[in-house]
């Protein structure tokens, strides 16, 4: 019995809702402020984002201040938006470097199925003064990226370039790589013969390590000895953008024993495996050849590196 | 019967619910005003026509104000200049800029623009602290108060505060000619005079004025129509046209909103200035107007209470030099350390005077505080000894020039900053800055 009173309570509002409401204007909802997104008058940096990566390969990019496409940890830092100016060089080199060379292996559905779909950019990095440690890149989800510290970013083709500026010019390339090489094995993982190769390694005190202390034990960055996960996309990473040369020289230079006693043989023995797994992995979860992929990014890298 | 009266309180809620359709709280819906706010805002910026002279107060107002200049256009575009450094005082910079619906309206400087750049966490930027850079905002709520020329903000993520000011043709023109890369410049034309009291005299009164360049912080004092001191504090930053404190001096008709069209008067070495819209001169004065005569012993309490040392990043400013003793030049040198009744010695207590905070002399303690404001400190004989190989010059010349037998003045120059200033009119040009 009460619940049928309820049920009239219910039903007298409703109709009493209507029978007022006709005299409003319900077209004002319509009008939330910034429904449907932010708007701004374009400039050529919006035609050019909405050309070349948005109508092509459904990719979004957003250069303009939100703090909040950082995930939640983050937020409370200080960070910066980017300069304008950087915005189409950054973004048309990593078309080069990135999207080119994968569509090229594979072909665009591939690209558009796989490919990070959201790029945000942030001038600066987002530091963690506690360990000395700051963040260049975010992948969430296998949709989004964050590319940070892009203001310093600059290529051989840019007035006032220097030969110091290509590291952070392949730290950016770096990091998209890195990242998209996340959603790859998020989708499919890695073989788990992977996690055995550095198997009691991995540690978060890498923050302690150089690159080069890595490597005397068989990980390619510092970065990578914080998990199997990172290992593997560091490895992808590290091989495209140094190329085939490049990673033998980086794998040359080790040259002491490890402070766990690996030898340099060792140390290249587990680095060139886990290549090996690496080099299977593109061929047999997403039929692409590595080596022929790492050479069309390597020549679209040095191109932004070398006059 | 209980029915019944329920529907009825029904009829009677659906009745007065019509009725009241035309006694809100608003008149329109919250999307209306709030489109209404945006556009009034939107419009009030643009409207500008010579652009708003800004100025933004890091710590919620407690910390440094630094100077900007901004001209906002209709399609999300805005011109700046900012007094951090020459290049940004002279040359503008085009960037973007929106107004968005947060919480409160709010403007964002939504791409890297000056303003950015005291924002940035990377210190090689800027030089900035690592992780925070300057403390300085650049998303903005608008904050009560606000008319046709004076805007207030408040910064969301550091709570700085900001001001625009409706800029004047002269202003504007002055920013789009360069001319704040001259304001800044002013520290220099103030340390060309030596002495380090300097006075305006305005409607006849002697205004006692403390330019900090380094805190970009300011402190006048004056004799007041009753005859008693008067003290004004503020911080400062630089427009197109001169300086301009962040509060306004007001002593009864006098308003004393900075110094502008600052020049050099070659006869005399003085600087003519602008203030309170007359022509008058800044001088140096051998004599103090006023000294804080407790400054001395707040200074030296300080460091005991806080068990802590006073700072000094570059040791005696002497006739116009800096560093005068050279002690930067030292090996490894990381500043000059003042800790008062830090150390226990066989004749008694000693403060330590520590290069580096390593070696140094010990002074007696406690210095000796005479009643019209003076501090002396006597050298006790003890040191802790320097590093062999490490010049002498610089320790014993800091040490001789502490032990002045005369004494020092101590001026606050800001919550944790002191200016220790030789007590005599012939050597008033030699001071030290103690920062905590």
């Amino acid at each position: 019995m009460k619940f049928i009173k309820k049920f009239i309570l219910y039903s007298v509002m409703y109709v009493s809702v209507i029978s007022c409401g006709k005299e409003d204007d319900l077209g004002e909802v319509g009008d939330i402020p910034g429904l449907g997104g932010d708007t701004w008058a374009r400039t050529y940096i919006d035609t050019y984002i909405t050309d070349s990566l948005t109508k092509p390969f459904n990719v979004a990019v957003k250069y303009k201040w939100d703090p909040h496409e950082v995930s939640n940890q983050y937020i409370l830092r200080d960070f910066v938006p980017p300069k304008e100016e950087v915005v189409i060089p950054l973004l048309s080199s990593l078309k080069n470097v990135w999207a080119t060379p994968y569509i090229a292996e594979t072909d665009s559905l591939f690209f558009k199925t796989y490919a990070p779909k959201f790029f945000t950019l942030y001038g600066s990095a987002i530091y963690n003064p506690a360990n000395n440690t700051r963040v260049l890149g975010i992948a969430e989800g296998g949709k989004k990226i964050n590319l940070l510290e892009v203001n310093t970013f600059k290529t051989v083709q840019m007035a006032g370039y220097k030969a110091t500026d290509s590291v952070q010019l392949k730290m950016a390339f770096h990091t998209v790589h890195h990242e998209a090489a996340h959603i790859l094995h998020q989708t499919v993982l890695y073989p788990a013969e992977y996690r055995r190769l550095s198997a009691g390694k991995y540690t978060t005190n890498w923050v302690n390590d150089t690159d080069e202390d890595a490597r005397t034990d068989g990980f390619i960055t510092a970065y990578s000895k914080q998990d199997p996960n990172e290992d593997f996309v560091e490895m992808v990473s590290m091989l495209l953008t140094e190329g085939e040369e490049g990673f033998k020289n980086l794998l040359d230079s080790i040259n002491r024993v490890s402070p766990v006693g690996m030898t340099p043989n060792q140390a290249r023995s587990v680095l060139r495996q886990k290549e090996t797994i690496v080099v299977n992995y593109f061929k047999t979860v997403w039929d692409i050849d590595f080596y022929s992929l790492q050479r069309r990014v390597r020549i679209a890298t040095k191109s932004y590196i070398y006059p | 019967m209980k029915n019944i009266s329920i529907i009825l309180f029904l009829v009677f809620a659906m009745l007065s619910g019509c009725k009241k359709e035309n006694d809100r709280a608003f008149d329109q819906t919250p999307e209306q005003r709030l489109t209404a706010s945006l556009k009034k805002y939107q419009d009030l910026l643009e409207g500008a026509s010579n652009g708003w002279k800004a100025v933004v107060q890091t710590d919620s107002g407690r910390g440094l104000s630094y100077g900007f200049y901004f001209k906002f256009d209709n399609r999300n575009r805005v011109t700046m200049y900012s007094d951090f450094e020459p290049g940004s005082a002279s040359t503008p910079k085009e960037s973007s800029y929106r107004l968005k619906a947060l919480q409160q309206v709010s403007l964002l400087f939504d791409t890297y623009s000056y303003i950015h750049v005291l924002a940035d966490p990377d210190p090689r930027v800027a030089g900035g602290e690592v992780g925070n850079g300057y403390g300085v905002d650049f998303e903005f709520f608008f904050d009560g108060g606000n008319s046709r020329d004076t805007i207030n903000m408040i910064g969301i993520k550091n709570g700085s505060k900001a001001r625009f000011i409706r800029a004047t043709k002269e202003e504007a023109d002055a920013y789009n000619s360069g001319n704040l890369s001259n304001s800044i410049k002013f520290p220099e034309l103030y340390n060309s005079i030596f002495t380090y009291w300097k006075s305006v005299t305005i409607n006849g009164v002697n205004y006692q004025v403390i330019v900090s360049s380094d805190s970009r912080s300011v402190v006048i004092n004056w004799i007041g129509s009753n005859g008693q001191p008067q003290t004004f504090t503020s911080s400062f930053y630089y427009t197109s046209l001169g300086i301009e404190f962040y509060d306004a001096l007001i002593n009864g008709t006098v308003v004393i909103k900075g110094f502008s069209n600052f020049s050099l008067n070659a006869a005399d070495g003085s600087i003519n200035v602008i203030a309170n819209n007359t022509t008058t001169s800044l001088k140096g004065i051998a004599n103090p107007i006023y000294v804080d005569i407790n400054a001395a012993k707040r200074w030296w309490d300080f460091s005991v209470a806080e068990d802590d040392f006073w700072f000094s990043s570059n040791g005696f400013h002497v006739n116009g030099i800096d560093d005068a003793f050279g002690i930067g030049n030292l090996p490894g040198f990381s500043g000059l350390f003042y800790g008062a009744n830090y150390v226990t010695l066989p004749t008694g207590q000693g403060d330590a005077l520590l290069f580096s905070g390593q070696y140094g002399p010990i002074m007696s303690s406690p210095p000796e505080f005479t009643v019209n404001g003076r501090i002396i400190i006597k050298n006790s004989g003890f040191r802790y000894v320097e590093p062999a190989g490490t010049p002498t010059n610089p320790i014993n010349n800091t040490r001789n020039k502490m032990n002045d037998p005369v004494g020092y003045y101590l001026v606050q120059t800001g919550p944790n900053s002191y200016d220790m200033v030789v007590a005599s009119p012939s050597n008033a040009t030699s001071w030290i800055t103690w920062i905590f």
